[in-house]
């Protein structure tokens, strides 16, 4: 396992950017009848780093992931913007770094990047995997249609090199998909997808249909993974404080927007945006006292009617009069580099408490007695 | 934004504007034809003229007039002989496919049987043994047609129902009890439509041809005008040696254009019943004014920024 190339990679990468996405916007349908689903989103994933994309369902995450890749099925046109993937060009030398424009790529240079430097796990592995192939074939087939220099050993072996690295015995390459337990599947897209060495695996919600154990174990191996080869990840999902564990940084996504864009443990310890907050206090805290869940009222707004100013508005606890007309930019908000889309930031009078803190909450503390000394980031 | 979005391309509407011509012609056209068809009170063999638009047979009957009271009884008996035969293949095809077991050997092989035999003799045979009544019944002619019409059918759409009957919804339906009845109607019908749309109108045009072929041969009765007829005397009196076009072209192209309608609203169907597919539903000038392909392609989604690339920094402020 030693030999093999990814392990030699180098981790101690800067800030550089595998995946950069600039004013990306998304629409549903075309002319009269379009529906603006992703809306001037701009992101980047750093390389080695994990970028958590979270929101609920219908925020636009998964389509925002799915065009800049150019996966996303019709009806879905990419309405502006730009997707440039940076990656080290096996071809061309060890130092050479390539970057690929995905809007501007053809068929063929976008399949010759898929799978080998951009892979993607999706949520359903029941229906990813041919329910008539053993799963050893799916590996064969990927690494004897890309690496044409392995022979059959070399590919049998490293299939179950790949299945270890996952967490599962090598007998299961003899199986069929309907044997293995979802879990288990999963575990085999995630193997899969890591075939090739990839420089920017996907995921999407890949956890989802697990229970919470199977789950807590593939973000563990993931993260374990990633420490391991060094590649960058999304990781998409609803889940935001499975994020706070294994992302690095984190976008909130609302309405086709990012409202708020952090690093991990900024975003859970000090939310600045009134629907990360809301996220927070609607799953329970991973360690501390037990404290009382709080759901954000209302629901989100329908993306085919236009929208007048901040699309979260009209369910924002601290909304302004001005929010209701202006739509806020995600701008840079202190040293630390997180970004806030959100009007109450734009003088420190109007910043609510809750959306104030330095430091974790006590819980115990009452956020009226908060407001002298923490008004004023 | 309407529930129900018409199909725009062009060729669909070509299609519908097409169809829809032949079917105003069957409501209206006897009453629009200004003579009998069948008066031979004119001179024989005019060219077309003001008087006589498209001329006169050799018996001195006008055949502007037989054109326009012929296009009813073809209409008729086209849409009776789809109905029906769409019918009895919706009826033996879900059943088969969706039953299986004895049913299924039972009904397949009787389809079987009607795929095999060769339609036209078959619908020669049976009309020879028709009386004169019937012969001159479109209704009748109609139904007999959809006799050697309704098997292809029956056997795309049993195919299509072995696949959906294990689905889970249908599995679902049938747990909480509904009746065989109802899940076949109302469970796996609806998402037999697009087959169903086209085998609808592939039936309609087989049945024209057919029609028309027997009232070529002469088995239908030659009181009832249509399309087929008019062949028929046009071949009888020679009208083809004497290039008379005006006696056989006009019924020959009354045929093609409604096959071209009912194959050009054929394209249609799919793009309205599939939302996947309504990129094609837009206009070329649109299309091509906004840069999206003719065809969605999986993997390779649409890029149609209004500007061109990486001038768009305007989010950046």
């Amino acid at each position: 396992m030693t030999s093999h190339p990814m392990d030699e990679r180098n981790l101690d990468v800067g800030n550089d950017v595998v995946l950069e996405i600039e004013d990306f916007s998304v629409d549903y349908g075309w002319g009269d009848s379009a529906v603006r689903a992703v809306n001037n989103v701009s992101l980047s994933v750093r390389r080695s780093k994990v970028l958590g994309i979270a929101g609920e369902s219908g925020s636009g995450k998964s389509t925002l992931v799915y065009a800049a890749t150019r996966l996303l099925r019709s009806p879905g046109v990419i309405a502006g913007g730009n997707a440039r993937l940076t990656f080290d060009d096996p071809a061309s030398g060890d130092a050479k770094r390539r970057t690929v424009d995905l809007l501007a790529a053809s068929m063929s240079e976008l399949r010759s990047i898929r799978w080998s430097q951009v892979s993607i796990v999706l949520q359903s592995a029941l229906n990813a995997l041919n329910p008539v192939l053993r799963i050893g074939h799916e590996f064969d087939e990927v690494l004897r249609t890309h690496r044409r220099d392995m022979t059959k050993l070399q590919r049998r072996q490293r299939a179950a090199e790949l299945l270890q690295l996952v967490g599962l015995n090598e007998d299961r390459l003899a199986r069929f998909p309907h044997e293995l337990s979802g879990g288990q599947r999963q575990r085999i897209m995630i193997a899969l997808a890591l075939a090739l060495d990839p420089q920017l695996v996907i995921m999407d919600e890949p956890t989802t249909a697990l229970d919470v154990v199977t789950q807590r174990e593939i973000v563990n191996e993931l993260a374990q993974l990633r420490a391991r080869f060094g590649f960058s990840m999304i990781f998409i999902t609803h889940d935001l404080s499975l994020l706070v564990e294994l992302a690095d940084d984190i976008a909130v996504m609302y309405a086709g927007n990012v409202v708020e864009w952090a690093p991990a443990s900024d975003l859970y310890n000090t939310p600045r945006h009134p629907y990360t907050l809301g996220l927070l206090n609607s799953s329970p805290p991973l360690s501390g006292e037990r404290r009382e869940l709080v759901g954000i009222a209302g629901s989100p707004p329908d993306l085919s009617q236009p929208l007048s100013g901040c699309s979260f508005h009209a369910r924002c606890p601290f909304a302004l009069a001005r929010c209701a007309s202006d739509v806020p930019q995600l701008r840079v908000l202190d040293d630390s580099g997180r970004k806030v889309a959100c009007w109450l930031h734009e003088s420190p009078a109007t910043v609510p408490a809750a959306l104030a803190r330095r430091t974790r909450p006590v819980v115990a503390e009452a956020p009226a007695s908060e407001t002298s000394t923490e008004v004023g980031t | 934004m309407s529930a129900v979005q018409l199909p725009r391309s062009p060729k669909v509407l070509v299609g519908a504007g097409l169809v829809a011509f032949f079917a105003v012609l069957t409501v209206v056209g006897p009453w629009l034809a200004p003579d009998n068809p069948s008066a031979t009170n004119f001179p024989a063999n005019l060219a077309p003229s003001a008087h006589h638009w498209l001329g006169t047979t050799a018996l001195g009957q006008d055949i502007f007039s037989q054109l326009l009271v012929g296009a009813r009884a073809t209409m008729i008996v086209a849409i009776v002989a789809g109905v029906v035969a769409t019918t009895l293949s919706i009826s033996v095809g879900v059943a088969a496919g969706y039953m299986g077991g004895w049913t299924d050997e039972g009904l397949s092989m009787v389809s079987n049987v009607f795929v095999a035999i060769p339609g036209l003799p078959l619908l020669i045979v049976v009309d020879s043994y028709l009386p004169a009544g019937g012969r001159s019944n479109s209704f009748v002619i109609g139904l007999i047609i959809s006799l050697t019409g309704w098997a292809w059918g029956a056997r795309v759409l049993r195919a299509q129902t072995m696949s959906l009957r294990n689905r889970d919804f249908v599995e679902a339906a049938r747990i909480i009890g509904e009746s065989r009845f109802r899940i076949m109607m109302f469970e796996i019908a609806p998402n037999l439509l697009p087959v169903l749309a086209s085998s609808l109108l592939f039936t309609i045009l087989y049945s024209v041809g057919a029609y028309v072929t027997l009232a070529y041969v002469g088995l239908t009765s030659t009181a009832v005008w249509n399309w087929g007829t008019m062949l028929y005397w046009a071949q009888a009196n020679n009208a083809e040696l004497a290039n008379q076009w005006w006696w056989f072209v006009p019924p020959g192209m009354c045929i093609a254009l409604f096959g071209t309608g009912l194959a050009l609203m054929n394209f249609g169907i799919d793009e309205f019943i599939n939302p996947r597919l309504r990129s094609a539903g837009i206009s070329g000038r649109i299309r091509r004014a906004s840069g999206l392909p003719r065809r969605p392609r999986l993997g390779f989604t649409p890029v149609a920024r209004a500007t061109p690339t990486s001038t768009v920094k305007a989010g950046a402020r």
